[in-house]
């Protein structure tokens, strides 16, 4: 599995990243992470475009942080956690709209009993466990992307993956997940 | 392939789907994406200076489930039967059979799934305090006597628990301890203090509260504040409790029904606001309102935007025997509704709390959360908001600085706005503080 994408150098000249490099690079993974926390794919997608929307309108300041991407993740998550409270601020819209069509060609992928033991997560749990499997982020990574401690870290990710542990039917309850973080 | 694998696996799957979209230039060409065209539309948008609509709210600063942030506009209806439930039983967790009085709220046809059962446990005996407490709008002068001591939360085991607490406002010091609260993956609303501070009442919710109908609603908690520390009882299920300004009721939010989300029914249920409770603390008793026109909603074709549309948010006491909910006026003894009300909720839907009543003005005082562009809060305003008219003034906002989620403001005993200022102090109107030696993420009068 590809490791530490994300925190790898955005740029190898010596100017700021590009905001063009830095979407291309995030992209799939925040429409993952969005994807999990949100339960649905086809919000997935759009919340990760969200987030980007954001980190590009405001480029100069965001290239200049330390890890842009950790910025982009936690208003991933953000958007992701209060994606039902944005429907309802725009529920006027969408009644004049109808309802949104369905997103050609996004769907999930992998096995369904995966994402159906996900989906069972609370929200910051599933936001844990993305970023733990998918980005083999650490702990104290996690907790800076959530802005949680990494106790609050550790203990949601060990929460996290006793309950799919459980949910997947798995004997092996062993915290693999707790041995593998750095 | 042990569990750690399979979620890898399937991770990784939907990863390389999402990259496959993006180089096959199919990201962002759906009418879903709200406009959208990808990397250098995006740029050109960051240019023009496009702004996102969605607010975002971190997830510290949720109240997961409460209700209380969740407030919106509804369309005014017309006057509903009002039901009554029986006065409580002898034991928590015993599902109150409903009576009804008039005309029976029209049932919904439709995969309606009953909302778990109002739990109501003795019902906690509150001598009425007589005394009203002066709620007039603040000004920005301190008080010429403050309360001697506050009641708030002071969240700990890095915020998987919180403690209600009584603090010494002038030393900061906890004088007492009256409960501990598990918070795992569960959030609470606004504390409610009746005056004689002898009881607190306040929602806990829970983070996957839209899996399940009988997690969807939050629980409604009652702690004896008389002596030390001792359990929550759960008063029922329902959102936004408040209590009227004597103390001798509280009033909350409920819902009559849950519904599988038409548009998503394996992840997602519906349990609308439609219906007003006010119980009174003494004998149990309860009073009920259901909206009608919610109720009468089809489930088969109902849409979810119409249900969050015409949802009951936020409620307010105007003195104690009135009380209001969007678009509704309501006589607090019997329910009897009086009339309409403004829309008073709609302005900031996700931040608003109301934080008491003015009896000069008749206004609503309202807290409403200041965020920045990525949703991060920045402070707060205190509003006050005609419920007739839907009028609206800002009456205090809170100085720079970082603020405590939920609780920016409370009103005290003589109507002066206190500021809860974290890490560690209450901030006053003027700027001044008062040095805790806690941090409360929440606190009432």
């Amino acid at each position: 599995m590809e490791t530490d994408v994300a925190d790898q150098p955005l740029d190898t000249g010596t100017g700021p990243p590009s905001f063009d490099d830095f979407y291309r690079r995030e992209y799939p993974r925040l429409a993952v992470l969005a994807t999990a926390v949100s339960g649905d794919p086809g919000w997935g997608e759009d919340l990760a475009q969200e987030a980007l929307t954001r980190a590009g309108q405001r480029w100069d300041r965001i290239a200049a942080y330390d890890n842009p991407g950790t910025w982009v993740r936690r208003v991933t998550i953000n958007l992701a956690t209060s994606r039902r409270r944005r429907l309802r601020s725009e529920a006027r819209a969408l009644l004049r709209l109808g309802p949104p069509d369905p997103v050609p060609g996004v769907t999930l992928h992998g096995d369904p009993a995966v994402w159906a033991a996900v989906a069972g997560l609370p929200p910051r749990q599933r936001a844990v466990i993305t970023l733990h499997y998918l980005e083999d982020r650490s702990v104290a990574d996690i907790a800076d992307t959530l802005g949680i401690s990494v106790s609050a870290a550790t203990s949601n990710l060990h929460k996290a993956r006793t309950r799919l542990a459980a949910s997947l039917g798995s004997s092996d309850d062993t915290p693999a997940a707790e041995r593998s973080v750095r | 392939m042990n569990v750690d694998d399979r979620i890898r696996t399937t991770l990784d799957a939907q990863l390389r789907a999402e990259e496959a979209r993006l180089a096959n230039g199919m990201v962002g060409s759906t009418g879903r994406s709200r406009g959208h065209r990808g990397p250098m539309l995006l740029a050109t948008a960051a240019v023009v200076g496009l702004v996102g609509i969605a607010a975002v709210v971190l997830w510290a600063n949720r109240s997961t489930g409460s209700g209380d942030d969740l407030v919106v506009a509804v369309t005014p209806t017309t006057s509903a039967p009002v039901t009554t439930v029986a006065p409580p039983t002898t034991a928590p967790a015993t599902t109150v059979p409903v009576t009804t009085e008039g005309p029976v709220t029209p049932e919904v046809p439709g995969p309606t799934t009953e909302v778990p059962g109002q739990s109501v446990p003795p019902g906690p005996t509150v001598v009425p305090d007589t005394s009203v407490p002066d709620t007039s709008v603040p000004d920005t002068s301190p008080p010429p006597t403050g309360p001697a001591t506050a009641i708030g939360r002071v969240d700990v085991d890095d915020g998987l628990a919180t403690r209600i607490v009584e603090v010494d406002v002038a030393t900061g010091q906890v004088l007492r301890d009256l409960a501990t609260i598990d918070l795992e993956a569960s959030g609470i609303g606004r504390l409610q203090v009746t005056p004689d501070r002898q009881a607190v009442y306040f929602t806990q919710g829970w983070e996957d509260s839209w899996f399940s109908c009988e997690s969807s609603l939050p629980v409604i908690q009652f702690v004896d504040a008389s002596g030390g520390p001792s359990e929550p009882v759960a008063v029922g299920n329902g959102a936004s409790p408040r209590l009227s300004p004597d103390g001798s009721r509280l009033a909350y939010l409920a819902a009559s029904r849950c519904v599988p989300d038409p548009q998503n029914p394996a992840n997602w249920v519906l349990t609308p606001l439609d219906t007003v409770v006010v119980r009174d603390l003494a004998t149990g008793s309860e009073q009920r309102w259901t909206d009608t026109e919610l109720a009468g909603l089809d489930a088969a074709t109902l849409s979810y935007e119409l249900l969050i549309e015409t949802e009951l948010r936020g409620l307010a006491w105007l003195g104690d025997d009135e009380l209001v909910v969007p678009g509704h006026r309501f006589r607090a003894a019997d329910l009897e509704r009086t009339g309409d009300a403004a829309q008073f909720f709609g302005t900031e839907p996700f931040g608003s709390v109301v934080v008491g009543w003015d009896a000069a003005s008749g206004a609503v005082l309202v807290e409403e959360v200041v965020r920045d562009d990525a949703g991060e809060t920045t402070g707060a305003n205190l509003v006050a908001v005609d419920p007739i008219s839907g009028g609206r003034s800002v009456v205090a906002t809170t100085p720079a600085g970082p603020w405590v989620f939920w609780g920016a403001f409370a009103v005290d005993d003589s109507g002066t706005a206190i500021l809860n200022r974290g890490p560690g102090g209450l901030g006053l109107p003027d700027g001044s503080a008062v040095a805790l030696g806690v941090e409360l993420v929440g606190i009432d009068w």
